[in-house]
């Protein structure tokens, strides 16, 4: 037995899926599409699976998620489906439960937040409700797992019966009309495809152009459809769009009105607004903004994330002192014993020491995030984002880029408008990724130990600032038009979620560690090899008469303008392409130092102001390979993506030049 | 060389094969975060489990 969980956003959809089938979960795609599917077996009932469908407001086809869930509906003909209401936003959540009737499939409401609807004085009639709307209503709380076995009773006894729904028919007077003739004009079609009339009908009245091309109607067909809605236009004086919304919303407005006892504003929503007219002032939001990231980057770079950095650092080096021991106790070859202790040990130690800073940065943001804060800061930024050309919804993907590009240039998908879609993917790895955390706590360390969270900052603004001034230049330049308009619900702020922070916590961290041991393991063990012999493969005596040297030679010049004049500095960037990590990694193996010792031995390569150049061009340059297949596959084009990589990188090398070069007009 | 030599390098070839083939296969991901991604698991082209 398969059923569809299906329902609003923040309706607590996921929480639901979760509790329904515990850890048994399969997570995948749905096919030709990189929309998220989710399925997972009902606990207590090996044979019933639920398969979570994207958060959608209606059955409309302008979304890929809207499309995905209605040819999921038609096409996949589940045994049932979950309908899941928010019963703090019921009228809403209604819209969608409507439409899912239609469809006539064995349904099941889940009204989910009940807990809340009570604590708030609320109540709902369940019996009248469930009459009413003509299927089984089964009050729940999914967070405190309240009704959830009467749900899955319900919904099993309900399918298992292959019980419809009662009811399907909300509407009176023209718009019933309409839907009814052209419910009989097109019923032969309909039950041909496999789709129920009434169903069709609808779609059809409100002008949704697949269902129509699905049905194969004939010209005389189409007309006659036409004039229906024509006739119904005509006698509501309105489109036929808002003639079904508002045939849909007086059904609902009357069915609340009998069974709603409506809740007083809830008390998380008075806190709610009482917080947002200070986080979302018009003068105050802004500098709020950037006053609680000042503090998460202070105490992450500054107090406790480079405690524990430096903790892990002593630890790393004993157990590499002790490894160099043991070696050279057991007589290893030294070529051997080098390629250990010189390569693996400090290239891939070099990057583990920053796990902790990683770590403590993700727990900040995710607290914010989780609290509601950071759809707080989308809303904030909708009007500075305007002035380059995009809404506030292209925040999230800049946002989510702060972590990792790749998936924020996935999250791009949710951006309607292809224009957007294409400019905030440019954008976005503008903004300064986590990947890139290890190379400037290294260089903050080495060269502005008291100034930290400070340097930290300024990076992160560069990059934003160099994003804001590209995306003027891209507005005026390829990119013309004028954004989408941007609409979001701003859900309650409410207290994190332990679970939530330790997962991403767990999540990031189990990542850094993968890519520690695995990219940049190999990164290190070839920078080492390369380093280590000659072309004719002897071993050198000197790094500088390596294999590595002379491919440095070769491109150091390019490097040399922007202050840097070792090759071993210019190599080290090279590979950032495969990991930005790796940068800190190659340039341990290339200066043949242990973790702690590093930054005294990049002291001997750079001088502050060649640091903060070096410093720019990391921030700035081209993103790391997966990032650049991220985009390519975004864009569908190999030529955007390269040409991305070059624009990065020349803005890069001009913005580290201009830097180094009004660095020594000032201190020199 | 001796053969602890010879066992090293082996066991060294052997992670080294193993993370590129791991990193290969996983070319195409981000860098965790997956649990509070729009697209968690979208990103890899094959399905996880």
């Amino acid at each position: 037995m398969i059923f569809a969980l299906a329902g609003n956003q923040n309706c607590g959809k996921t929480t639901l899926f979760n509790q329904l089938t515990g850890s048994n979960q399969h997570v995948g795609n749905f096919p030709g599409v990189t929309v998220e599917r989710k399925d997972g077996v009902i606990r207590g009932h090996h044979d019933v699976t639920v398969v979570d469908l994207p958060g959608i407001y209606s059955l409309s086809p302008y979304t890929s998620e809207e499309i995905v869930t209605r040819d999921f509906l038609l096409n996949n003909h589940p045994d049932g489906i979950i309908n899941i209401v928010d019963a703090t936003n019921i009228e809403r959540n209604l819209y969608l439960s409507m439409q899912l009737i239609e469809l006539n499939l064995p349904m099941v409401i889940a009204l989910n937040m009940m807990d809340e609807v009570r604590a708030n004085d609320g109540t709902i009639i369940i019996e009248k409700f469930q009459k009413e709307l003509g299927v089984p209503v089964v009050p729940i709380s999914a967070s405190k797992n309240e009704g959830i076995d009467e749900l899955i009773e319900t919904a099993i006894s309900t399918a298992g019966a292959k019980q419809k729904p009662k009811r399907q028919d909300f509407c009176t007077g023209a718009v019933h009309r309409a839907i009814h003739s052209v419910a009989h004009l097109v019923e032969d079609h309909a039950e041909r495809i496999g789709v129920p009339p009434r169903f069709a009908a609808t779609k059809l009245v409100e002008g949704d152009a697949p269902m129509m091309n699905a049905l194969s109607l004939s010209e005389n067909e189409k007309d006659m459809v036409g004039h229906s809605v024509t006739e119904m236009e005509s006698e509501l004086g309105t489109d036929r769009e808002a003639a079904l919304a508002d045939m849909r919303y007086t059904f609902i407005e009357g069915l609340c009105k009998d069974t709603v006892v409506k809740m007083g504003e809830s008390k998380e929503h008075r806190r709610s607004v009482a917080i947002d007219n200070i986080l979302t002032h018009k003068y105050l939001a802004i500098p709020i903004f950037l006053a609680i990231m000042m503090l998460v980057f202070y105490l992450t770079f500054g107090v406790i994330g480079s405690a524990l950095s430096d903790l892990l650092s002593f630890v790393i080096d004993f157990v590499t002192g002790a490894a160099s021991a043991g070696l050279t106790a057991y007589g290893i070859n030294p070529v051997v014993h080098s390629l250990l202790i010189d390569g693996v040990f400090a290239g891939v130690g070099s990057v583990l020491s920053f796990l902790p800073i990683i770590v403590v940065l993700f727990f900040f943001l995710s607290i914010l995030e989780d609290s509601g804060y950071m759809a707080r800061v989308a809303f904030v930024m909708d009007k500075l984002l305007r002035k380059i050309g995009l809404s506030g919804r292209s925040f999230v993907p800049m946002l989510i880029g702060f972590g990792c590009s790749v998936p924020a240039i996935m999250a791009t998908r949710t951006l309607s408008s292809e224009r957007d879609r294409k400019m905030t993917i440019l954008l976005t790895p503008f903004m300064s990724c986590s990947a890139k955390l290890p190379i400037y706590a290294m260089f903050t360390v080495a060269f502005f130990p008291k100034h930290r969270a400070l340097v930290m900052i300024a990076l992160y603004v560069t990059g934003i600032v160099i994003g804001i001034i590209s995306g003027l230049i891209l507005k005026s330049t390829i990119f013309h038009g004028k954004p989408v308009p941007f609409v979001m619900e701003l859900p309650n702020y409410r207290f994190p979620s332990a679970k939530s922070v330790a997962l991403l916590m767990w999540d990031k961290a189990k990542d850094f560690l993968m890519r520690a041991f695995t990219v940049i393991f190999v990164a290190t063990i070839i920078i080492w090899f390369l380093q280590t012999f000659d072309t004719r493969f002897n071993v050198v005596a000197t790094s500088a008469d390596s294999m590595l040297a002379g491919i440095g030679k070769l491109i150091a010049p390019l490097f040399a303008p922007l202050g840097f004049t070792d090759w071993r500095v210019s190599t080290a960037l090279i590979t950032g392409f495969t990991a930005k990590e790796a940068v800190v990694s190659t340039l341990a193996v290339l200066t043949g130092t242990s973790v702690s010792n590093l930054p005294a031995a990049l002291a001997q390569l750079f001088t502050p102001l060649t640091a903060w150049s070096y410093l720019t061009f990391t921030l700035l340059y081209t993103p790391c390979v997966a990032a650049i297949s991220a985009v390519r596959r975004e864009m569908n084009s190999t030529k955007n993506a390269v040409a991305m990589v070059f624009y990065q990188t020349g803005v890069a090398w001009i913005v580290a030049f201009l830097v180094y070069h009004i660095g020594l007009l000032i201190f020199h | 060389m001796q053969p602890i030599d010879y066992g090293i390098l082996v066991v060294v070839v052997i992670l080294l094969v193993l993370a590129v083939r791991y990193a290969y296969r996983h070319r195409n991901e981000c860098c965790g975060n997956c649990s509070g991604c729009s697209s968690c698991h979208a990103c890899s082209k094959k399905n996880k489990k």
